[in-house]
């Protein structure tokens, strides 16, 4: 005894200790621990102050340091069952504090809840049903349903406000206690005190979020609320709940308008009145005079310099906006003055306001002021503009964009702002519009040559992806540009290295376009403007083909193959012999003999291009990167093939200059159609439009394929043609992939086989043959690599006829203005929304199944009958007083009420308390129900009686009455 | 319904943490922070309500009044009118103020408990069951009443085994 005395005389109170904390010099946490020893030992004292100290001191610091408790759960326990109500609270307020689901001593409460929330003291069951409104479990909420159950019929309001709550708590927790329970809390609708009142209406506002359907048949009883003189909060839980509910049962509307216009009007509390207007714009959408008033009483709240009234009420117009963009137009000025506002909400609600208000007439200069705003602004509402810009013009299939010059400057312009967190977007609407809209297509490449050449932008990572776009854009559409060297040269400029590989080889791959093109465009006006002199120069030559006549072949070939998408064997022999009389020839030579002036200037261009990317190319080859790699190798072979055959190094000219130029031109010429074909879109669902092979089972499982690896000979064999042809493509380069060819024979060479099926690419050929000739490879497998070998005319003719074969996917595309995939576009906008109806089904079902928990269906094919109606209707006229529980008078003695409700008031309240019994009973116990119909109760005796299971079942058909 | 009541001081120390929904220990402390880095980097002449999605998940506000030294913090979600919230700080200060006569944050400090009692006689589980701030003050102070009455046994008995 005298141990705890000295204990409790010692012992540190919560004041020293929130002392200690203020003044400590060794860290908070340290502090909060050394004190942690101290309680660990006080708490397990026997003497209860000692205890409870201990404990409050522990409370505290989990609320203020986030220290765990749960190891004093126990304790809390204890300190719940102490009989001194100081001790009891702090043990309540410990448990709601700190129990949680997974806290293990809950079920030694309940017994505990129980006991105080009958206790005599109003304030104990204060406590125990707070405690019990944050802690509940299932397992609780079952146990202590019967209990809250009577404390919803307290003469204590301060004890049934809080019952009506907990109730509602535990009807989350265990939904079966709804059929008890939730007869009484809508009894509750008519206390006669305000509180209990105004907690009940806030407990069926939060059903009503939850599950507005369950609560459409409690309707009458919330309009008798809104209608009757009522404070403040209480209406603004009411109107809530009839903005939740008004969209749900537009035949309330009727009803409901002239009340909410009535407080419209006269309220003077702002918070009722914006309730009223978010009413109204959900489910008063066609009640002209209705919206009228609303619109007008917003802006009013709008003018006022209040930023929460500006907030919320750019939000309330953000909500009028897709039915009602007038209201919208109405406070244009004061929304484009929010964009300029301090306050982050504000200027993102107005930017979204502006947005919606975009039409294709206004659209220029709405973005041209956003733009204005976002390059002002701080990065994050920049960022916010300019994803808002895109998303605005794209949809649709950029719809709203009449004028795609602008749009594409707009996206040049977006392009530039170094923090933009967009750069995908914008890459993909470059290259979206690119391949859509044709006749924009100049000035994108433009926009794009602006990019490139913009050397700083390589400095920002977040515009990569623009990069790359831009960079597409000036290898596919270089046939627009006025300098192409001057293309190339942006996209080889030393710092392109910054660039991450994949990046660098769209880079390099549009250098070979830019170079293919250039190369093609210069050679071409060569033979144009040299016809004549090549003419007497056939005086020499009489072998030489007529250079016209030799084009004209080519020409035609182009078109061949343009048509076919392949070249024939035959084609290509022809070509091959051809070129096997190639020589080198200088042009520089040439030039003398010519002195043609754009001959000449020709003659340099190649020479600083092939310089250009000698120098600039060449490093790459031995980049890590095995894109940038190849597309390096593939890039450097080729110029280094045409140089060959245009320029002489060693200044020898050799006879027939024609006949090398000749190749050159048929080499280009045939490069450049491979590249000239237009690109179109692609529908996302192409590949499903591809009908699957007859046959062919697409969803086997795979696993048990394992047989079949014993054939892995014949499958090695019907490859090898297919990298036969690579083998003059191996260089050194292809170092890393050297280790595969012995794999030939592993074990896992069946698994290898797959793998090269799929990326065959970047393996060595199997066998070492070379059979170069025949084996032209299936398309697949083509790659644009590049030999480094003496006859590079012959290989470059190769490389073009695999080409090629890539090229045949892109003919079938289409021209059009802008080009729509209709259906494809569409089913994906489709799709999306599909699937979301189907989820929010399933979440309102399963709500409904919380809430409605177990009930039989309920009785649709009795209330909408007429003659059932009509039936009930006399009858509800004998039963003066009071009809009860009865499933059928659901609908007639709401009628009953609207008709008589003014002069018969007590019994409106009745009745109305019937019609939720009915739709209580109004399943299992239809039968016994429809027997109690024909004896009259006295109502409060039934009222009492009939606590048979009862739930909410939402009944639409209940309503016609009350709206009638 | 409201999630959550929060008082933090301008320094982002919690003072009242009261949620009502069980939160474990650690993301109570999580959820603070977050709190703390909005509200700090909000100026005091723009609105009281920041939309907290990110924090306490889609279609909740957090409505919050700065006071001195003191931000009360309220987590709502759509079930309550933003400007009505914003009334019942009000109440909730005022009431305050009555309890401990011109309250600061040091009775806050110093009276957790009696603070929670004062907020627990406005809300219950969410919901608000009282608005009047005499009553709540009437309330409050019977339940101190209560308590102390058990407080002055203790201390006799105390002062009995000091002698």
């Amino acid at each position: 005894m005298a141990s705890t005395i000295m204990e409790s005389l010692f012992q540190r109170t919560l004041e020293d200790l929130v002392k200690g904390l203020r003044v400590q010099m060794i860290g908070e946490s340290r502090y909060i621990a050394s004190h942690l020893e101290e309680i660990r030992k006080e708490i397990k004292s026997t003497d209860p102050h000692t205890k409870i100290v201990a404990l409050q001191k522990l409370t505290y610091i989990h609320m203020i340091g986030g220290i765990d408790m749960d190891w004093a759960a126990f304790h809390v326990v204890e300190a719940m069952s102490m009989s001194k109500f100081a001790h009891k609270k702090i043990g309540y307020l410990a448990a709601s504090l700190s129990f949680h689901d997974g806290t293990d001593v809950l079920l030694l409460i309940t017994n505990q809840l129980r006991k105080d929330l009958g206790s005599n003291n109003e304030y104990e069951s204060g406590l125990a049903l707070e405690c019990l409104s944050i802690i509940a479990t299932p397992d609780l909420a079952q146990q202590l349903t019967p209990d809250v159950f009577s404390l919803l019929a307290s003469g204590r309001v301060y004890v049934r406000s809080r019952a009506s709550v907990v109730i509602f708590k535990l009807f989350t927790k265990y939904p079966d206690a709804v059929r008890i329970a939730c007869k009484r809390l809508v009894e509750k609708l008519e206390d006669t005190d305000p509180k209990v009142l105004s907690a009940t209406i806030s407990v069926f506002c939060e059903m009503a979020l939850k599950d507005p359907a369950s609560c459409i048949p409690l309707a009458p009883e919330f309009y008798r609320l809104l209608t009757e003189p009522r404070d403040n909060w209480l209406l603004i839980k009411v109107v809530k709940i009839f903005g939740l509910l008004l969209p749900l049962e537009p035949r309330l509307s009727r009803k409901v308008a002239e009340p909410l216009c009535e407080i419209m009007r006269h309220t003077t509390a702002k918070s009722l009145l914006l309730e009223c207007i978010r009413a109204v714009t959900v489910g008063l959408p066609d009640h002209g005079e209705g919206l009228k008033l609303a619109v007008q009483k917003l802006k009013e709240l709008l003018m006022e310099n209040d930023p929460n009234l500006k907030y919320l009420g750019l939000q309330a117009l953000a909500a009028l906006m897709p039915a009602h963009s007038w209201a919208v137009a109405e406070n244009k000025s004061i929304i484009i003055r929010g964009l300029n506002d301090d306050d982050y909400n504000i200027q993102l609600a107005s930017l979204q306001l502006i947005l919606g208000m975009v039409s294709e007439d206004n659209l220029i200069d709405t973005v041209h002021v956003l733009l204005q705003y976002a390059e002002r602004s701080e990065v994050s509402f920049c960022n916010e503009v300019i994803g808002s810009i895109l998303t605005t013009c794209s949809r649709g299939v950029y719809e709203l964009v009449s004028d795609f010059t602008w749009y594409t400057s707009i996206l040049g312009r977006v392009s530039r702002i170094r923090d933009s967190a967009h750069g995908k977007e914008i890459e993909r609407q470059f290259v979206d519009i690119g391949l859509r809209v044709k006749e924009v297509r100049p000035d994108l490449l433009a926009v794009a040559r602006g990019i490139l050449l913009d050397s700083t932008l390589l400095e920002c990572p977040p515009l990569y992806r623009v990069l790359s776009a831009a960079a597409w854009i000036a290898g596919e559409y270089v046939e627009f540009s006025h300098n192409a060297i001057e293309l190339i040269e942006a996209l080889l400029q030393p710092r392109i290295r910054l660039l991450p590989p994949a990046i660098q080889a769209v880079y390099l791959h549009s250098v070979l376009k830019v170079f293919i093109y250039s190369a093609y465009t210069s050679l071409k006006g060569v033979y144009n403007e040299g016809l004549p002199a090549e003419q007497l120069f056939s005086e020499k030559d009489e072998e030489s083909t007529p250079l016209s006549q030799h084009l004209l072949l080519i020409e035609s070939e182009v078109k061949e193959v343009d048509k076919a998408g392949i070249v024939s064997e035959e084609q290509l022999e022809v070509n091959m012999t051809d070129d096997a009389s190639m020589h080198s020839i200088s042009i520089d030579s040439q030039k003398d003999i010519m002195e043609g002036p754009s001959l000449g200037s020709e003659c340099e261009q190649f020479k600083r291009l092939f310089e250009l990317i000698e120098s600039n190319v060449g490093p790459m080859i031995e980049h890590s990167d095995v894109e940038v790699q190849e597309r390096a190798c593939n890039l450097l072979g080729l110029a280094k093939a045409l140089k060959e055959a245009l320029i002489i190094s060693e200044g020898i000219p050799v006879f027939s200059q024609s006949s090398s130029m000749d190749n050159a031109l048929e080499i280009v010429s045939f490069l450049r159609s491979v590249f000239g074909k237009e690109l179109g879109p692609v529908s996302a669902f192409a590949q499903s439009r591809v009908a699957v092979p007859e046959g062919l089972v697409l969803m086997k499982n795979l696993d048990n394929l394992d047989g079949m690896f014993c054939d892995d000979e014949v499958k090695e064999k019907s490859l090898t043609p297919e990298f036969k042809t690579r083998e003059w493509e191996v260089g050194p380069k292809s170092a890393e992939s050297a280790p595969d060819t012995d794999s030939k024979h592993g074990e896992s060479s069946s698994l290898l086989a797959q793998h090269r099926q799929r990326h065959g690419t970047y393996y060595l050929p199997v066998e070492k043959d070379i059979t170069a000739e025949n084996g032209y490879p299936p398309p697949q497998i083509v790659q644009q690599d590049i030999p480094s070998t003496s006859s590079a005319a012959d290989d470059i003719m190769k490389l073009a006829e695999q080409s090629l074969t890539w090229s045949k996917p892109r003919q079938t595309k289409q021209r059009p203005v802008i080009v729509r995939l209709d259906d494809g576009d569409e089913d994906l906008i489709l799709s999306s929304k599909v699937k979301r109806d189907a989820k929010d089904n399933l979440i309102s079902s399963a709500l409904k199944d919380v809430l409605v928990s177990g009930k039989g269906k309920p009785s649709m094919k009795f209330t909408s009958k007429e003659d059932g109606k009509s039936l009930f209707r006399s009858q509800q006229h004998d039963h003066n007083a009071v009809v009860e529980v009865n499933s059928n008078v659901s609908v007639n003695s709401e009628e009953a009420t609207k008709k008589s409700g003014k002069r018969h008031g007590k019994h409106r309240h009745k009745t109305r308390s019937t019609s939720m019994s009915i739709k209580d009973t109004a399943g299992p116990c239809l039968n016994q129900s429809q027997g109690d119909s024909h004896n009259s109760h006295s109502g409060q005796k039934s009222r009492h009686k009939s606590r048979t299971p009862t739930a909410i079942i939402p009944q639409p058909d209940v309503i016609p009455d009350f709206l009638s | 319904m409201i999630h959550a009541v929060l008082v933090l001081n301008t320094q982002g120390k919690p003072r009242l943490i009261k949620f009502y929904y069980p939160v474990r220990a650690e993301k109570q402390q999580d959820i603070i922070r977050n709190v703390y880095k909005v509200l700090s980097s909000r100026a005091d002449h723009l609105s009281n309500f920041v939309e907290a999605a990110d924090i306490f998940g889609s279609e909740t506000k957090l409505v919050y009044k700065h006071f001195a030294t003191l931000y009360f913090v309220f987590v709502i979600d759509n079930a309550e009118s933003e400007l009505g919230i914003l009334d019942l700080i009000q109440v909730l200060v005022e009431s305050l103020d009555r309890c401990f006569k011109n309250v600061c944050e040091l009775d806050i400090v110093f009276n957790f408990n009696k603070v929670h009692t004062v907020l627990d006689e406005i809300i219950v589980g969410g919901h608000v069951v009282e608005t009047s701030s005499s009553e709540i003050v009437k309330a409050a102070e019977e339940v101190f009443k209560q308590e102390s009455f058990t407080d002055m046994i203790a201390i006799a008995l105390k002062s009995t085994g000091k002698r």
